[in-house]
């Protein structure tokens, strides 16, 4: 008897694995409900920043896990998510870090300027909480007053590096459509923590600078022919350029018809064309 | 006094031998081992994610402590009798009840050191080898000065599971009544600051007396919580620290007190 409930027991192993193997879960909420600030304080207790920390982590798993652009719904979960991060742990720099510099580029960008003003209160003496709002007004809201408000509070700030007045400067005097951006991650290049968000920047920033310089080509092309080139193909045949520079994300190049460049990956890994 | 002394030994030894204990240590280191690769999945600063979940994992070990092992061996001494020999002895129940205090409180500050310890050591490896561009400032000794405010709420918990081990009969019911401190406890302030701010205005005035009465009788946990402060280093002023240790000790001293006047008109059968 107790053989045969050996046996049974042991015969049950590769039913388990085959049917665990082979069954997908079913889909519920891709992304998970987020409970209000009130309800998430109360009921964290005093593991408040091991809350944060967990929405960090589930907002950097979801932004690094993904291949293309994330969706409209996703950027705006990661901004709910940031900010109940911040106010579970408001002295903690990483939700304002990733909601400054990442979470903009795809939208939620007045979501983001209430959590970094909300930061700045407890951050003070940062000098990347107002650099980064200064940037987003710039670039985003197309703002330049107010950024240069929040820019000249982070230059003033004890901790600015000193290469900062310099950076700023720059971002105020160079002209084209990417010239600040590339001048602002500069800066977030030289601030940046771990090697994984500096190899991120690295990127954006060696995508930036082709797409400037394509479309300072673009305006000389223009200057030359009295017309906008197509695509980047056109400068080579002319010879502005020897071959159509390669896409750090995978992506192709092209121009849009006002003469802006963008590429087909969106500054995104894995290249997913647009329209997704 | 002697006897209350040779009560706390016996009760720390005989907690020392419990598999709950054992199983809540072992518990605890290896959640220190595997905090630098949960850590891992966050980004930029993870050794703050480390400090955080060594932290709670201290003060999640000692709570656990003082719930299970307060309620637990209080019981067993009344169910298995072994209550009559103590009692049978020229000790008084005052001294059965500090004495009980005493042994439970030192396990709970044995493990709590202990975990500490490894708890610095772990946060000690991952500051080390852990590669980060600007090397994020760890408080070291604010982080034990952390510890040692989570003994004194893990203390705290354990006089109030002794409070309510002094007159129910069940240890189940005296876990349930010091969980539910525990959570009331943890939650007052906040909810008095909600209150107080632009949410109370919807508030209903009842709400609001309950919410006052709680925060003036259960024990004000949020004042032991140095955690956030010793990671993010925040400045501690020692005023404010000396003050909540001694709330916390009165408050100990006024649970022993009314244990031991309760457990003396108690009947035993």
């Amino acid at each position: 008897m107790k053989k045969v409930l050996w046996a049974f027991m042991l015969s049950l192993l590769p039913v388990i694995h085959l049917l665990h193997t082979h069954t997908s879960p079913v889909k519920g909420q891709v992304l998970p409900p987020l409970p209000k600030e009130e309800v998430a304080k109360i009921s964290a207790m005093e593991f408040k920043s091991l809350l944060s920390d967990y929405y960090v982590m589930e907002v950097a798993q979801l932004f690094g896990g993904k291949k293309g652009n994330p969706s409209k719904a996703e950027i705006i979960w990661m901004a709910k998510a940031l900010d109940l991060a911040a106010a579970l742990d408001p002295y903690y720099t990483e939700p304002y870090y990733f909601a400054g510099n990442v979470i903009p580029w795809y939208g939620a960008v007045d979501h983001v300027i209430r959590i970094l003003k909300k930061g700045l209160k407890f951050k003070k003496g940062d000098w990347r909480l107002p650099f980064y709002l200064g940037f987003i007004y710039y670039y985003f809201k197309k703002d330049p007053v107010t950024g240069a408000k929040y820019l000249a509070m982070a230059t003033h700030s004890p901790s600015a590096p000193s290469y900062l007045p310099l950076l700023v400067a720059r971002l105020y005097s160079e002209k084209g459509h990417y010239s600040a951006a590339i001048a602002y991650l500069e800066g977030l290049y030289r601030s940046a923590q771990d090697p994984k968000a500096k190899e991120m920047i690295k990127k954006r920033f060696q995508a930036l600078i082709i797409m400037d310089r394509l479309e300072k080509l673009a305006q000389e092309y223009k200057r030359r022919y009295g017309a906008l080139p197509k695509n980047p193909e056109d400068l080579v045949k002319v010879g502005m350029i020897k071959e159509v520079p390669r896409d750090p994300y995978g992506g192709k190049f092209y121009f849009k018809k006002d003469g802006t460049v963008w590429t087909t990956s969106s500054l995104r890994e894995g290249g997913v064309p647009k329209g997704r | 006094m002697r006897a209350s002394l040779a009560l706390a030994w016996v009760t720390m030894k005989e907690g020392l031998r419990e598999r709950a204990f054992l199983g809540i240590m072992i518990f605890a280191f290896l959640l220190l081992l595997a905090s630098g690769a949960i850590a891992d999945l966050s980004i930029g600063n993870i050794i703050k994610v480390t400090q955080d979940l060594g932290l709670a994992t201290v003060s999640f070990t000692a709570l656990l402590l003082a719930f299970f092992m307060g309620t637990h061996l209080m019981a067993k001494d009344l169910d298995k009798r072994s209550v009559y020999m103590v009692l049978s002895k020229p000790i008084g129940r005052g001294h059965y009840i500090f004495g009980k205090y005493g042994g439970l409180a030192a396990l709970v500050g044995l493990s709590t050191a202990l975990v500490t310890l490894f708890m610095l050591a772990t946060t000690f490896y991952f500051y080390k080898t852990t590669r980060l561009y600007t090397p994020p400032h760890v408080a070291w000794a604010k982080l034990i000065l952390t510890s040692l405010f989570i003994f004194l709420e893990a203390s705290l918990i354990l006089a109030v599971s002794i409070f309510f081990s002094s007159f129910t009969s069940s240890a189940l019911l005296a876990l349930f009544l010091t969980l539910a401190v525990y959570l009331v406890g943890q939650s007052t302030r906040q909810v008095m600051d909600f209150i107080q701010g632009p949410l109370g205005k919807k508030t209903s005035p009842i709400v609001k007396g309950i919410a006052k009465l709680a925060y003036h009788i259960f024990p004000d946990l949020s004042l032991l919580d140095l955690k956030s402060a010793a990671v993010h280093n925040l400045p501690m002023p020692a005023g404010d620290l000396l003050k909540a240790a001694l709330y916390a000790m009165a408050y100990i001293l006024f649970l022993l007190i009314a244990a031991t006047l309760i457990f003396k008109k108690r009947e035993m059968k």
